[in-house]
C-alpha cells in the first residue's frame, strides 16, 4: 500500500515537474534548441539576443537579462536589445536601470519607447516628465487604446491627486479619439467625476448609459446606489424601482444568470437600506 | 452576360495596348559567389566581370532541399558566411518602351536588390549593412516560398543590364538561404489583385470588403442581388493599392454579388462564388455555421489538408450545404511573426475560395503581435482585419479593434485580446459592460490563450492564460456563456459542460465543477449520454474548447482534467446552430480532422428560446394594471383589489418627473414619444409599471 502511494507520489511529482519544464511547450523547445546553437557558437550576440527574447516570453527574466547583456558585451547595439532591456529592468522593478536603457533607443516617431519610457517615470515618481512624453504617445499613436489613455489620465492624479480636471481632461481626449460612446472610459469619466464632488455630472453620465443602452439594469441600479449614498432617497427609490421594474422585463434566461441573481440581492437590500433611511 | 462580355472586351483590348516583356523568369539561370569575401560596391554593378563566378538554376540556395542549385555556406555549419552574392545580365532592345518594372523575389532571409549599379529593393535588412551583416528577422514557415513584389521606375538601359542581388543568413547558425527572381517590365500596368477580396465586419445592413492590388488605382464595387444586375455602385476615387470599401444599406439576410473595377473597367468580374451574404437581423432563430481555426498559419500541407477537409464536408453536408456564415480566425494566423507576406502566404493564398463569401472575423494570436510596429503599435494584423470597435456590429463599443464584439442571428460574439491585456481591467470592464448588454440567445467568446489546456502550453503555470482563466471566466459564467474558443496549444482539447472551475487542472472537481446530470458526459446527443442542456432557470454550464491545430499540432501531456476530449491530431472546428425538433436550438460542435473524420462533437440544447426583453412588456400584476400598452396617447389605471387610488406620477427613462396626475385616465399627448414608468400610489401601496408611448 506504502509503495503503491509512494508510485503515486513519485508519479505526480514527475509528471509536475515535466509540467513546469516544458511549461510553454513550444518556447521551452525553442529555448533548448536555441541553447544548443549557442554552444557551437558562443561569440554569436544574435543568438543571446535571439535566446533571450524566448527567455522573456517564458517570463525567465533573469535569464533573458543575463543573455541581453552578454548580447551587448558580444557587440550587439541594435535598438530593440535596448528596449527589451528596458522592459526586463521594469518588469523587475529596476526603474533606474530601465531608464538607463529606454534613453538608448528613444528614436521618434516609435511610440513604444516613450511610451515604456512615460511608464518608467511614473514609477520614478517623475511625473512632470511622465506627462511630457505621454502627451507625445497619445499625439502621436495612430492606434490608441482606451488602455492607454486611462493610463495617461493616472499620471495627472499621481502629480496631484486633486487634479480630477486633469485627469477628466485626458479621458475626454479619449472619448474624442476614440469615439464619445466608448464605455470604460465613460466609466473612467464617471469615477473621476463622484471622486471630485461633481454630483449632476454623474447623474448626468449615469443617464447617458442608461440611455444609450438597451439593457439597462445595471446602470439603473448603480445610480440608485449613488443616490443613496448622496442621501437623495426618493430619488433612489425611483431608480431602483426602475431597476425592479427593468429586471422583470427580462427573459427568462438572462434573469437566471447569477450576474442578475447577485444583482436581485443588492436590489432588495439597498431597499430595504432606502427604507430604513426613509 | 452584357458586363461579363464587355469586361472580357476591355481585357483584351487592355492587353492589346500593353508592351510586357519578362526579362527574368523564375527558374532562370544566375551567376553567384558563395565565398563568404566582401565584394564591395563593385560587383552590382554593370561593368563588373563574374566569368570567375559560378553559375546555377533558380531555385538557389541551401537547407530546405527544394534547391534547384546549391550553394556553398562555408566550411563550418555553425558559421555560415552572412552574405551570398547573385547576378544576372540581361539584354533590353530598347527601354524607352517601357515605364515601370515588376520585380519578384523569394528571399530567405534578407535581401538587397539593385539595377544598374542602382539600389531599388531591400527587405528584411537593417539600414545600413555590410558583408557581415545579418538579416533584421527569421523568414521561416510559410514565408520561405513566399514571392514578394515590389513595382520600380524603370531603370533600364538599351543594351546589357544587370541584375545584382545578395542575400543574408539571419544567423551563423541559421539552417537556410533561398533565393529566386522575376523581373518583368511594363509600358503600363494593368491592375491585378494580389490580395482578396476578402469580407470584413458584417452586419445585417452592410460589409467592408477589402482587397490589394498591384498598382494604386481607385476603388469602385459595384454590386447587386443578382449576377446579371450589379446595379448599385460605391466608389472612392483616391487612388491605393489597399482597398477598403463599406457598402451599406443592404438588406439582412440577403445575398449580394458584387465586381470590382475603376475607371478603366472592370478589372475582377463577378461570379456565382463570390458574393457577401448579409447577416439576419440580432435575434433571428436560424440555422447558423461557422468554421473555427486556431493557429492555421503555417502555410503547408497540413493546413491544405485540414482547409480541404472543411471544403468537402461543407459541400456535401446534407444541411445547408456550402453554407459558411462566417471564418473565426482564433489568432497565429501566419507564423512566424505575422508579418505581411506571411499572412499572404498563410491566409489569403490559402482561404482565397472562403474569404471571398464569407466574413472572416479574428482575434490576436501571440504570433501575430511579434509583428506589432512601434509607430501605430499596430502591425500587419490590425492593417489586415477591419473589426468593429465603435459597437458597429452589434454590442456596445470598445474604442480599439483588440477586443470587440458582433452579433450574427441569435449568437453573440465576445472576442477578447489575451496576448498583452489578459490583465487589463479596461478590457474587463468592457467585457462585463458588453456582456451584460446583450440579450441574446447564446454567447460566444473567442480569445487565443486558453484558460485549459495541456497540449503545447499548460494552463496552470502560463502567465497569460491563468490570468484569462482568472480574471475573465467569472466574468463571462455569470453572465450565462456558452462557448468559449482558444488556440495557442497545437492540439484539440474540449472540455466537459463546466462552470465555477477558476484553478489548475489539479483543483478541477467533476462533482463540483460539472454542470447538470450529464455534464461530465460526452454532450453527444445521439447517444446514451444526450446534449448537455440549459434551461432558463438554471443558464449555468460552458464548453471550453482549445483548438490550436488548423496548422500543426504538437504534442503535450494532453491530460488537463476538465477536458473531456484531448486530441493530437489536425483539424478544424465547425459550429452549427440549428432549431431543435421543439422550441428551442441545438448548438454543436465538430472537431473534423484532416482526414475527413470527425473525432469529436457535441452539442448544447437551450430550449424554449424565444427573443427577449420586449420593451413594453409589463408582468401582469394582481393589484394595478395599466392599458391599453403602447399607447398613443391616453393612459388607464385600473385598480383591481381594494386598493384606492390617490395619484400617480410619470417618470420619463433617466428618472425625470413629467407628470403628476390625481385621475386614473391620464392624458400623454403633449410627451414625446418613448419608454415611461409610472408610480401609482394608492391608499395601500406603490406599484411600479412601465408603458411605451408611441
Amino acid at each position: 500500500m506504502l509503495k503503491k502511494r509512494f508510485k503515486k507520489i513519485a508519479l505526480s511529482f514527475v509528471l509536475f515537474v515535466s509540467s513546469i519544464m516544458y511549461a510553454h511547450g513550444d518556447l521551452s523547445i525553442r529555448i533548448h534548441e536555441k541553447t544548443k546553437e549557442i554552444s557551437k557558437d558562443t561569440t554569436n550576440s544574435k543568438l543571446y539576443f535571439e535566446r533571450g527574447f524566448l527567455y522573456q516570453q517564458h517570463e525567465e527574466f533573469n535569464k533573458a537579462l543575463s543573455d541581453y547583456l552578454r548580447s551587448e558585451e558580444l557587440g550587439n547595439t541594435e535598438k530593440l536589445l535596448k528596449y527589451r532591456k528596458a522592459k526586463i529592468y521594469f518588469t523587475l522593478t529596476d526603474y533606474h536601470s530601465a531608464l538607463k536603457a529606454v534613453d538608448q533607443c528613444i528614436d521618434p516617431p516609435d511610440v513604444k519607447p516613450q511610451k515604456l519610457k512615460a511608464q518608467i517615470l511614473m514609477k520614478l515618481k517623475r511625473h512632470s516628465e511622465a506627462l511630457d512624453l505621454y502627451d507625445l504617445v497619445i499625439k502621436n499613436t495612430l492606434d490608441i487604446r482606451p488602455e492607454d489613455i486611462v493610463e495617461y489620465s493616472t499620471i495627472f492624479l499621481a502629480m496631484d491627486s486633486t487634479n480630477y480636471t486633469g485627469a477628466i481632461k485626458a479621458i475626454d481626449i479619449g472619448l474624442d479619439k476614440l469615439g464619445d460612446h466608448v464605455v470604460t472610459l465613460q466609466l473612467k469619466k464617471t469615477d473621476y467625476l463622484k471622486r471630485s464632488g461633481q454630483v449632476k455630472k454623474v447623474i448626468e453620465q449615469y443617464n447617458s448609459l442608461i440611455t444609450e443602452n438597451t439593457r439597462k439594469e445595471f446602470w439603473y441600479y448603480k445610480k440608485a446606489l449613488y443616490l443613496f449614498e448622496l442621501n437623495r432617497l426618493s430619488e433612489a427609490n425611483i431608480a431602483l424601482q426602475q431597476t425592479k421594474v427593468t429586471i422583470e422585463q427580462l427573459s427568462p434566461k438572462l434573469k437566471s444568470t447569477s450576474a442578475l441573481k447577485e444583482l436581485q440581492i443588492q436590489v432588495n437590500k439597498l431597499e430595504k437600506n432606502i427604507h430604513h433611511e426613509n | 452576360m452584357k458586363t461579363k462580355i464587355s469586361s472580357i472586351l476591355l481585357l483584351f483590348v487592355g492587353l492589346s495596348l500593353q508592351a510586357q516583356e519578362v526579362f527574368i523568369s523564375n527558374g532562370a539561370e544566375w551567376k553567384y559567389l558563395d565565398d563568404g569575401s566582401n565584394q564591395g560596391t563593385a560587383w552590382y554593378g554593370t561593368e563588373f566581370n563574374d566569368e570567375h563566378w559560378n553559375s546555377g538554376n533558380a531555385q538557389l540556395g541551401y537547407g530546405d532541399g527544394d534547391e534547384v542549385s546549391t550553394v556553398s555556406y562555408g566550411p563550418s555549419s555553425g558559421n555560415k558566411y552572412p552574405t551570398t552574392y547573385f547576378r544576372k545580365s540581361f539584354d533590353v532592345s530598347d527601354h524607352t518602351l517601357y515605364n515601370l518594372l515588376v520585380l519578384k523575389a523569394i528571399r530567405d532571409d534578407g535581401m538587397v536588390v539593385y539595377l544598374n549599379g542602382t539600389k531599388v529593393w531591400s527587405d528584411n535588412m537593417p539600414a545600413t549593412y555590410n558583408y557581415l551583416s545579418h538579416a533584421i528577422a527569421t523568414v521561416s514557415d510559410s514565408g520561405e516560398d513566399a514571392w514578394l513584389s515590389q513595382n520600380v521606375s524603370n531603370n533600364l538601359v538599351t543594351g546589357n543590364n544587370v541584375i545584382g542581388v545578395e542575400i543574408h543568413q539571419r544567423s551563423v547558425s541559421s539552417s537556410d538561404i533561398s533565393f529566386d527572381f522575376k523581373l518583368t517590365a511594363y509600358d503600363e500596368l494593368s491592375t491585378e489583385i494580389s490580395r482578396g477580396p476578402y469580407l470584413q465586419s458584417g452586419t445585417p445592413n452592410s460589409v467592408i470588403l477589402k482587397w490589394r492590388t498591384n498598382i494604386a488605382t481607385e476603388s469602385s464595387v459595384h454590386y447587386g442581388t443578382s449576377l446579371n444586375a450589379l446595379n448599385d455602385t460605391v466608389s472612392e476615387n483616391t487612388p491605393t493599392t489597399e482597398h477598403e470599401v463599406l457598402i451599406s444599406g443592404l438588406d439582412p439576410n440577403t445575398k449580394y454579388f458584387y465586381e470590382i473595377s475603376n475607371s478603366d473597367g472592370v478589372y475582377l468580374a463577378g461570379d456565382n462564388e463570390m458574393y457577401v451574404k448579409t447577416a439576419p437581423e440580432a435575434g433571428t432563430k436560424q440555422f447558423v455555421r461557422a468554421w473555427i481555426l486556431g493557429d492555421a498559419g503555417t502555410g503547408n500541407q497540413n493546413q491544405l489538408n485540414v482547409r480541404n477537409r472543411y471544403y468537402n464536408y461543407v459541400e456535401s453536408t446534407p444541411k445547408a450545404a456550402n453554407q459558411t456564415d462566417m471564418m473565426l480566425f482564433l489568432g497565429d494566423n501566419a507564423y512566424n511573426s505575422g508579418t505581411d507576406s506571411e499572412y499572404q502566404a498563410a491566409m489569403f493564398d490559402v482561404y482565397s475560395d472562403m474569404l471571398k463569401k464569407s466574413v472572416s472575423w479574428s482575434t490576436l494570436g501571440n504570433h501575430d503581435g511579434y509583428s506589432a510596429t512601434s509607430s501605430t503599435q499596430s502591425g500587419p494584423y490590425y492593417d489586415i482585419f477591419s473589426l468593429p470597435k465603435h459597437g458597429e456590429a452589434g454590442g456596445i463599443p470598445s474604442g480599439t479593434e483588440a477586443y470587440y464584439s458582433f452579433d450574427y442571428a441569435n449568437i453573440h460574439f465576445i472576442v477578447l485580446e489575451s496576448y498583452t491585456l489578459h490583465n487589463s481591467t479596461t478590457q474587463m470592464d468592457w467585457c462585463r459592460s458588453d456582456i451584460q448588454a446583450t440579450s441574446q440567445d447564446w454567447i460566444v467568446a473567442i480569445f487565443h490563450h486558453p484558460p485549459y489546456t495541456k497540449g503545447s502550453h499548460n494552463s496552470d503555470t502560463e502567465n497569460q492564460l491563468r490570468k484569462m482563466r482568472e480574471n475573465f471566466l467569472p466574468i463571462l459564467e455569470s453572465n450565462g456563456v456558452d462557448l468559449i474558443l482558444s488556440g495557442h496549444s497545437h492540439s484539440y482539447e474540449r472540455s466537459y459542460f463546466i462552470n465555477g472551475h477558476y484553478g489548475t487542472s489539479y483543483s478541477f472537481d467533476a462533482t463540483t465543477h460539472t454542470v447538470g446530470s450529464n455534464g461530465h458526459l460526452s454532450g453527444k446527443e445521439d447517444s446514451a449520454d444526450g446534449a448537455y442542456t440549459k434551461a432558463n432557470t438554471d443558464t449555468k454550464g460552458a464548453v471550453y474548447i482549445t483548438t490550436g491545430s488548423a496548422g500543426k499540432i504538437s504534442g503535450g501531456s494532453l491530460n488537463h482534467k476538465a477536458m473531456y476530449s484531448s486530441l493530437n491530431q489536425l483539424g478544424s472546428c465547425v459550429l452549427e446552430l440549428d432549431n431543435d425538433a421543439g422550441t428551442g436550438q441545438n448548438l454543436t460542435v465538430k472537431f473534423l480532422r484532416d482526414n475527413g473524420s470527425i473525432t469529436d462533437y457535441f452539442t448544447i440544447n437551450k430550449s424554449d428560446i424565444t427573443l427577449s426583453t420586449d420593451e413594453s412588456y409589463t408582468p401582469d400584476s394582481e393589484y394595478v394594471k395599466i392599458y391599453p400598452n403602447p399607447t398613443e396617447k391616453v393612459l388607464n389605471i385600473q385598480l383591481l383589489k381594494t386598493d384606492k387610488f390617490k395619484n400617480a406620477t410619470v417618470f420619463n427613462t433617466t428618472g425625470e418627473l413629467v407628470k403628476k396626475v390625481r385621475r386614473q385616465k391620464i392624458d400623454l399627448s403633449n410627451l414625446p414619444t418613448g419608454m415611461y414608468f409610472i408610480e401609482i400610489n394608492t391608499n395601500e401601496n406603490s406599484y411600479f409599471k412601465t408603458f411605451l408611448l408611441e
